[in-house]
């Protein structure tokens, strides 16, 4: 019998990985998280570098253990460095995280940007609302879904 | 078959010409039958008579100076010396005669024979001769297209005035001497003319290239026909023509040289402008994001250390921001449905207000709105930027009832001047008329934010979707009595 609900222990070992270039939107995507009682660990990647050193283990993030990886991405399309579409598309194109649940969070509601994100493989795409209520609610969605309701794939542990 | 006359006198009567024999004396002393019926005397009235009685009085003193000069040098002188003598009729009329004079020496003395030929016939023949070689004449000199007769091997037999000309010469005359007539520019030409001429015997409108005296080109216009060893043919010069043609052929190419620039141009500017609204709608958005997040934070985090003043400004700054978004988004779709193409296809008028008025009931499930929709409205047009059209103008009539206990939202369509006229109608708010002008100005409103929230794009982007769609937009309203807004569209 598979255990439904999620126990604090594992729900808390949940990490989110935020890409986001802007320190105010970073700020005020953790305040909305944290508003709506999603208390888990936030790595912030400030552009796609260090997003993709993150994921890889490579540069800054050289020698982490890899065995820990996101549940979720949080993605900005508009980095700098790499932007969002090119760190998906490697994502995507890396046989150990393919399956890694990509959110695009971004302000743009360009049909041509949701078109390029569910081509390359998102798995959903969240326009940032200005108004903060709003966008507190949506943050609390997301985090419920993504880390509580949602099954992720599992991590391929290194032989 | 008769005897031959007697003697040699008796001859004299069957000359046609008249025949009068003179003496020395300039005296008349024989004359023949024919000299009686030309010049109208008998015989009798002649004889003896001074042969200046056939003479005009007014030459009579030449005559008979001539006469002295004659005797003086007697000598056989046959007809066509003399051009211009004239001869006088008994009745006193006058005719033209060409006459020939033999000296003889007789027994009687010395004596001329002159035979007198009445050429009045002659010279009207070639009077006439002279008269229509005259008109021809004239005709081919003075003809504006160019005229010339050539041998087959090229020399020139006639030009005209007008060919002479054509090819840069003074005269006729210069050009006969300047050279051979037909001066190609391309050699070949020449061949070809004579080929055909020799299979058909005629060109017709052939178009050649040809050097002028001076060694410019021009473009000839040629029909000629051969007629055994000699081409008579005609020249019309087409230089102006064929420049005209060719400046033409020109600017059509630069014409659409530029069409094809300007449109690529307009092309790039549109992909810039698409861009620019783009990155400019995604910029705005972000800072206005941390204004709205941040004000609402301080509420949060803050609230005890605020007064209610405090509080009501960081109100107030969320709303401008919220209002500044809207703006954003306004402005971004104008800008879109500028530049977006129109594709045209039947669309269901009345199902898409159906549709709408169901969107809207679904957001503000609370209000009760009447909808009376027309069916069947269909026509031509783009779907999705009549769909924007609609979903303005029905908001409109949506937010502006808001006050209506029974409010009331009709479409339908009215006839007009043969087309139908489409209209939205509502009980609401309605308007001035005196501020009708400023309707559908951008960003003009005529209603405070209060009480009516709005950014004043709406009508804005539904004029620019009629027009771009060929038609027309206006309104009616009164205030506190409700608003129509009419719209037409072409249907090509």
């Amino acid at each position: 019998m598979s255990n439904p609900l999620p126990t604090i222990s594992n729900l808390k070992s949940k990490i989110i990985l935020l890409v986001e270039d802007n320190p105010d939107d970073e700020a005020l995507t953790l305040r909305a998280l944290r508003s709506s009682n999603i208390l888990n660990e936030v790595v912030v990647a400030r552009d796609g570098r260090e997003a993709l050193d993150y994921l890889f283990g490579e540069g800054a993030y050289a020698g982490r253990d890899l065995s820990t990886m996101p549940e979720v991405v949080l993605l900005d399309l508009k980095l700098p460095k790499i932007d969002g579409l090119e760190v998906l598309r490697q994502i995507r194109s890396h046989e150990r995280i393919r399956f890694m649940p990509v959110v695009i969070l971004t302000s743009s509601r360009e049909e041509k940007d949701i078109i390029n994100s569910y081509s390359l493989g998102a798995n959903s795409y969240i326009c940032k609302p200005v108004d903060f209520i709003q966008f507190t609610e949506a943050a609390k969605q997301l985090g419920l879904y993504w880390l509580v309701l949602n099954e992720s794939p599992p991590v391929k542990r290194r032989k | 078959m008769r005897n031959l006359p007697k003697s040699n006198i008796e001859i004299l009567e069957f000359i046609p010409d008249a025949i009068v024999i003179v003496n020395s004396d300039g005296r008349i002393i024989l004359v023949n039958s024919q000299t009686e019926k030309v010049f109208g005397y008998s015989r009798d009235e002649l004889i003896g008579k001074p042969v200046e009685i056939l003479v005009p009085e007014r030459l009579r003193d030449l005559h008979v100076g001539h006469r002295q000069d004659y005797y003086s040098k007697p000598c056989p002188r046959p007809m066509g010396r003399c051009s211009d003598i004239v001869c006088l009729r008994k009745d006193g009329s006058e005719f033209p005669a060409d006459i020939s004079l033999s000296p003889i020496e007789t027994e009687e003395g010395f004596l001329v024979i002159s035979d007198i030929r009445d050429i009045t016939e002659r010279k009207r023949n070639e009077k006439a001769l002279e008269d229509s070689e005259k008109k021809y004449r004239d005709l081919a000199d003075n003809a504006i297209v160019g005229i010339y007769q050539s041998t087959l091997k090229g020399d020139i037999l006639y030009v005209n005035d007008a060919l002479a000309r054509m090819y840069g010469f003074e005269s006729p005359d210069d050009m006969i001497s300047g050279g051979a007539l037909l001066r190609y520019k391309n050699p070949k030409d020449r061949g070809n003319l004579m080929e055909n001429l020799k299979k058909d015997g005629k060109v017709t409108d052939l178009e050649l290239e040809m050097l002028t005296a001076k060694g410019e080109t021009k473009n000839f216009l040629v029909s000629a026909t051969l007629n055994g060893e000699v081409l008579s043919g005609m020249v019309i010069d087409i230089t102006g023509r064929k420049r005209a043609e060719e400046e033409i052929k020109k600017l059509n190419e630069d014409l659409e040289r530029r069409v094809i620039e300007r449109t690529n141009e307009l092309a790039a500017t549109n992909k810039e402008l698409e861009a620019f609204s783009y990155s400019v709608s995604h910029d705005l958005r972000s800072p206005l994001r941390s204004i709205d997040g941040f004000s609402q934070a301080l509420l949060e985090d803050y609230m005890d250390k605020l007064n209610d003043q405090g509080k009501d400004f960081l109100v107030r700054i969320r709303a401008a921001t919220k209002r500044m978004t809207q703006l954003i988004d306004d402005m971004l779709n104008l800008s879109r449905v500028t530049r977006s193409e129109i594709h045209r296809e039947k669309v269901d008028l009345s199902a898409l207000v159906n549709a709408i008025a169901s969107d809207l009931r679904k957001i503000q499930p609370e209000r009760k709105v009447e909808f009376v929709i027309a069916p069947g409205l269909v026509t031509h047009g783009d779907a999705r930027l009549l769909r924007i059209a609609l979903e303005n103008l029905l908001g409109n009539s949506w937010k502006f009832t808001g006050r209506r206990p029974e409010a009331k939202i009709e479409f339908g369509a009215v006839e007009q001047q043969g087309r139908p006229a489409y209209f939205v109608r509502d009980n609401g708010a309605g308007f001035d008329m005196a501020y009708a002008g400023k309707l559908f100005g951008a960003f003009q409103r005529l209603h405070n934010m209060t009480e009516f929230p709005g950014t004043g794009i709406g009508l804005a982007t539904v004029q620019r979707i009629i027009h771009r769609h060929g038609g027309d937009v206006w309104a009616e309203g009164k205030v506190e009595q409700g608003a129509t807004l009419y719209f037409t569209l072409s249907l090509t």
